[in-house]
């Protein structure tokens, strides 16, 4: 933005840069302050809230505290100690929300896209029914959860999938699905996709509907053949920003997911650790042990995780000059 | 000439005569399974034969073991139940000539702690019951139930329970175990096997209407052939057939089988089990002929024992027909052919072996550490030693140790604990320097290509190797872009070099994977490795796959030429060049806890290259999307043909090799 400068100003000396450049910032602002001012509703809550939290907790996990005694700052041990000494954090949570956010991110993903493109193809007039239908699932969360999942999962011979599967003899006793450590993760995962309709689901729907409809025309004229072509090379391409935002979405949703398992099996640590993802972990530190220093460690670096997925994001979807 | 013909007989004849030098080499071999491997491997003798007792006897059919070690033998061809002390010597018969105390042909037998004989007397369709002094006592006969009406009631076996409950085994009866309290009265059956349920019925039972059904034969649960029981209560049935699943049941109070449904080794012509009394099973199995042992769990760790037709060798058993094993770990085994019972005395080296075994099975793994010392001593090769080794030594915090003991036992679990230990102490020690190193290596990627360019920029190189660079550019944007780079590569010319050079990195990347990949992830021992096989199992889908496709492709109205379609499938390999060397990396880096990391990455590289594969089938033969997956599923048809094919041809020709190679050896050696 240095077009303004005028050249007599660059051969000042270096000693008073600082300075000029400080005094130039503030005339651009007092310049720019009608901006500021209606932007400052939200820069402020955005500071108080985002930006003050994060930094808080950046240093807290610098520091060993529990909450009620003084903070005792001890630099990086927390983090060593986590990638050295946390054998649940290392052989549970990481591998766990690994596979976690590898099936369900993209999973879910999929699924969103697919399910909002197939419920743009239904008449204008059922549209919304079947939109609110499909969204119902992450409005009524927690409910839902208890209500179906709970309910199909449940360990006993009258659970739905149990009952199912001794109906038709392919298993001779019930299963215990919410407390058997080699099904709990693969039910936190089936659930997930279910819940994982959400803004980014809704967000597609109305993507869809701003894609161009004269460019299918024009795609037809040349040489388009089937419905699949059509998506490839027309709709994907035009609702690159809807897909962006709900990929950024579904990462963030992914990695903070966590209270399905509690949820699940109605005990704050899994059995075996089976179900521990990340956010378990620093729930468990916060909250169980009040070891808030460390906890705050684990979640500066989850935030760094998620910072890197998104980047990630940001390179499959975003358009070039976005960058 | 005659006469030399003679004296050379005469000598032979002498030679064979003249006493050889003998040994007393046990008539068997003892193998051991190794479970890690899944291999049946020899070892010494766990057991070793050492007696066969019985002119008296005439067919036995079932024996057990007394809580004071007596052995009771039921002798179905003399109608008496024999009574051996342990050390076979005939004390007492059971069974009176005439009157009540008669018996015909009994099959089974069962004596209580107290030493009261029951008897299976399936000649007089009844349960006689003996005092110890071999007095008769009572009978039972067919309880009266109307459930049992149309029933014959035949009993083979049967075991009495502290309560003085009898669960009798009837002659093929598929409604399990007949349950019988102390005054006769019927309690129901118990413990039946289960129906095999298969895919086929359950189609039928979908698709059939009921008088189809009625005609179908009907899958009935197989009959129990041998009933035991253990000192806790627990009732084991013994099961043929099925390729051994449920060939042994520990049923609880309630009939539910502890080992649901487990498949066992060695057990599908099951004849009879015995527990001992660390919980060890002992089978004997007529269609392997071998007595087997079994840990708790039900996981084969022994086979010995052999049989034969017409044996005279101790230890040889013609027909067993049933087993057990008394206090000192004896094992006792009928045999109606031979008409004797035999007796094996466990050896030295099995007595350490099966120590350590519980010892170990306990979690007691310090005090398992001599006895494991002592195995190590007398046998080298026994995996088992290695594995408990390997736990008493993780268990002592002797990670390096323990972590060579695992993979000499190929156990990839314990091996991965100590590694994880290892690579945790490792860590402590030097964890600034391995960030440090990481974010090295992350700014070496990251400036890496950025110099590479500039060096090219100051260097031209030739323009041969300018040519073969960018083919290898190529390789990278295929991978992202398939379409587009396929596209390109339809029009471009690659040369051969570049084609040879990618498809020998390729087949070195191969190689690389096969002798670095992390022994976690790969337990083999490198130098058992084929690596012809190998290489042959990975090169010969890929040429069948170009030739394939080229003639389905062309058939179908593909545009594509032969080279375009060598090329396009070279360029497809990409992924597993690119993918490989981090998956080697992180093999050798990772325990079996993070194994997802390697897993995923692999169904990503393999996803990846289905895909290129079927984007290059459309983009070089101009299909649409349909038309290609339609092609492809043809294409993998017309491989499966070709190797069908091969076989056929290798096998025939091969028959024709060896056919004329055995005439000239014939030819030559009676020239």
């Amino acid at each position: 933005m240095n077009t303004e400068l005028s050249p007599s100003l660059v051969k000042v000396a270096r000693m008073t840069s600082v300075r000029l450049k400080w005094n130039r910032f503030w005339t651009e602002i007092r310049r720019d302050s009608f901006c500021y001012l209606f932007l400052a509703p939200f820069l402020i809550c955005f500071t108080v809230f985002i930006v003050v939290p994060v930094i808080m907790a950046a240093t807290l996990g610098f520091t060993s505290y529990d909450g009620f005694g003084s903070l005792r700052f001890i630099g990086f041990d927390n983090y060593i100690a986590l990638f050295t000494q946390d054998i649940i954090f290392l052989t549970k949570a990481l591998p766990n929300t690994f596979l976690f956010a590898l099936i369900v991110g993209p999973g879910g993903y999929i699924l969103a896209f697919l399910f909002a493109w197939l419920i743009h193809q239904l008449p204008l007039r059922v549209r919304d029914y079947y939109t609110l239908a499909f969204y119902a699932p992450s409005m009524a969360g927690g409910v839902a959860l208890s209500v179906v999942w709970i309910a199909a999962f449940s360990g006993d011979r009258v659970g739905y999938l149990n009952n199912f599967l001794l109906h038709m003899g392919w298993i001779d006793n019930a299963i215990v699905w919410l407390q058997k450590p080699e099904y709990l993760l693969k039910v936190m995962i089936v659930v997930s996709l279910w819940i994982s309709f959400s803004v980014g689901f809704l967000a597609m729907l109305a993507g869809l509907q701003t894609v161009n409809r004269e460019l299918y025309e024009a795609g037809r004229i040349d040489g388009i053949s089937n419905r699949l072509q059509e998506v490839f090379y027309i709709t994907l391409p035009s609702m690159k920003p809807q897909l962006l935002f709900s990929a950024v979405m579904t990462i963030v949703t992914t990695l903070k997911a966590g209270s399905i398992s509690t949820q699940l099996t109605g005990l704050p640590i899994t059995p075996q650790y089976a179900g521990h993802l990340v956010i378990n972990h620093i729930d468990d530190y916060a909250f169980i042990r009040f070891e808030l220093g460390y906890a705050s460690a684990i979640s500066v670096v989850l935030l760094l995780v998620s910072y890197f997925a998104m980047r990630f994001a940001y390179r499959l979807f975003g358009s070039k000059e976005e960058l | 000439m005659k006469r030399l013909l003679a004296f050379v007989l005469l000598a032979a004849t002498a030679l064979l005569v003249a006493p050889q030098s003998t040994h007393a080499r046990i008539p068997y071999q003892t193998t051991y399974f190794d479970s890690n491997r899944s291999l049946w491997m020899g070892i010494q003798a766990v057991y070793k034969p050492f007696g066969a007792y019985g002119d008296h006897f005439d067919e036995p059919v079932d024996l057990h073991i007394g809580a004071d070690d007596k052995v009771y033998v039921a002798d179905k061809g003399n109608s008496h139940i024999f009574v051996m002390n342990n050390d076979g010597t005939l004390i007492q018969t059971i069974g009176d000539e005439e009157g009540a105390g008669h018996l015909d042909s009994p099959e089974g037998v069962f004596v209580t702690p107290d030493g009261t004989v029951y008897v299976a007397d399936s000649g007089n369709q009844r349960i006689a019951v003996f005092s110890a002094d071999g007095s008769f006592v009572r009978e039972y006969k067919k309880p009266t139930s109307n459930l049992l009406q149309s029933e014959h009631f035949v009993p083979i076996k049967l075991v009495v329970d502290r309560r003085g409950v009898m669960y009798v085994a009837m002659n093929a009866s598929y409604q399990g175990l007949l349950r019988m309290n102390k005054d006769g009265e019927f309690m129901g059956f118990f413990g039946a096997n289960k129906a095999q349920q298969t895919l086929l019925n359950w189609l039928k039972k979908a698709v059939l209407n009921k008088e189809q059904l009625a005609k179908e034969n009907p899958s009935l649960p197989k009959p129990i052939v041998n009933i035991s029981m253990d000192q806790e209560g627990f009732i084991y049935t013994a099961t043929a057939g099925g390729f051994g699943s449920a060939a042994i049941r520990k049923l609880n109070a309630g009939g539910v089988d502890s080992y649901k449904g487990k498949l066992f080794q060695h057990s599908q012509g099951i004849v009879d089990v015995a527990i001992d009394q660390n919980g060890f099973l002992y089978n004997v199995d007529l269609d392997f002929g071998r007595i087997n042992i079994f840990d708790r769990n039900g996981t084969v760790l022994f086979a010995f024992g052999f049989t034969d037709n017409n044996t005279q060798q101790y230890g040889v058993m013609g027909f067993p027909t049933s087993i057990g094993i008394d206090s000192k770990s004896n094992i006792w085994v009928s045999d109606s052919r031979t008409k004797t019972v035999h007796k094996f005395v466990r050896s030295d080296f099995g007595n350490d072996v099966m120590n350590a075994i519980v010892l170990y099975g306990e979690g007691k793994y310090a005090d398992s550490k001599p006895y494991w010392e002592r195995v190590y001593a007398r046998n080298e090769m026994f995996t088992g030693t290695y594995q408990g080794l390997g736990k008493v030594y993780l268990e002592e915090k002797d990670n390096a140790q323990a972590l060579s003991f695992m993979k000499e036992a190929y156990d990839t679990k314990g091996y991965s604990k100590a590694f994880w230990e290892i690579r945790l102490e490792w860590l402590q020690n030097h964890f600034i320097i391995f960030v440090m190193v990481l974010i090295a290596i992350g700014l070496i990627i990251k400036f890496l290509p950025w110099g590479i360019k500039k060096l090219l920029s100051r260097w031209s190189l030739p323009s041969v190797f300018k040519r073969l660079v960018a083919d290898l550019r190529n390789l990278g944007y295929v991978m992202i872009h398939p379409y587009h780079g396929f596209y390109k590569l339809k029009e471009a010319r690659v040369s051969l070099w570049s084609i040879l050079l990618i498809l020998a990195a390729v087949i070195g990347m191969k190689i690389i994977t096969v002798y670095t990949t992390g022994f976690l992830f790969y337990p083999v021992d490198l130098s058992q490795i084929n690596l012809l096989r190998i290489l042959g199992q990975f090169v010969l889908p890929w040429i069948t796959w170009i030739i394939a496709n080229y003639l389905v492709c062309s058939i179908k109205d593909g545009e594509g030429k032969f080279r375009e379609v060598i090329q396009g499938s070279t360029y497809a390999l990409a992924p597993f060049l690119f993918f490989s060397p981090p998956i080697i990396i992180l093999s050798n880096i990772l325990t079996l806890d993070e194994s997802v990391l390697i897993r995923s990455l692999t169904t990503v590289m393999y996803i990846w290259m289905a895909v290129m594969f079927m984007v290059m089938t459309q983009v070089i033969h101009n299909f649409d999307f349909l038309e290609s997956l339609k092609n492809i599923a043809i294409t993998l048809f017309a491989i499966a043909t070709i190797w069908l094919f091969g076989f056929l041809v290798f096998g025939l020709s091969y028959n024709l090799y060896d056919f004329f190679y055995q005439l000239y050896k014939e030819v030559n050696f009676y020239r």
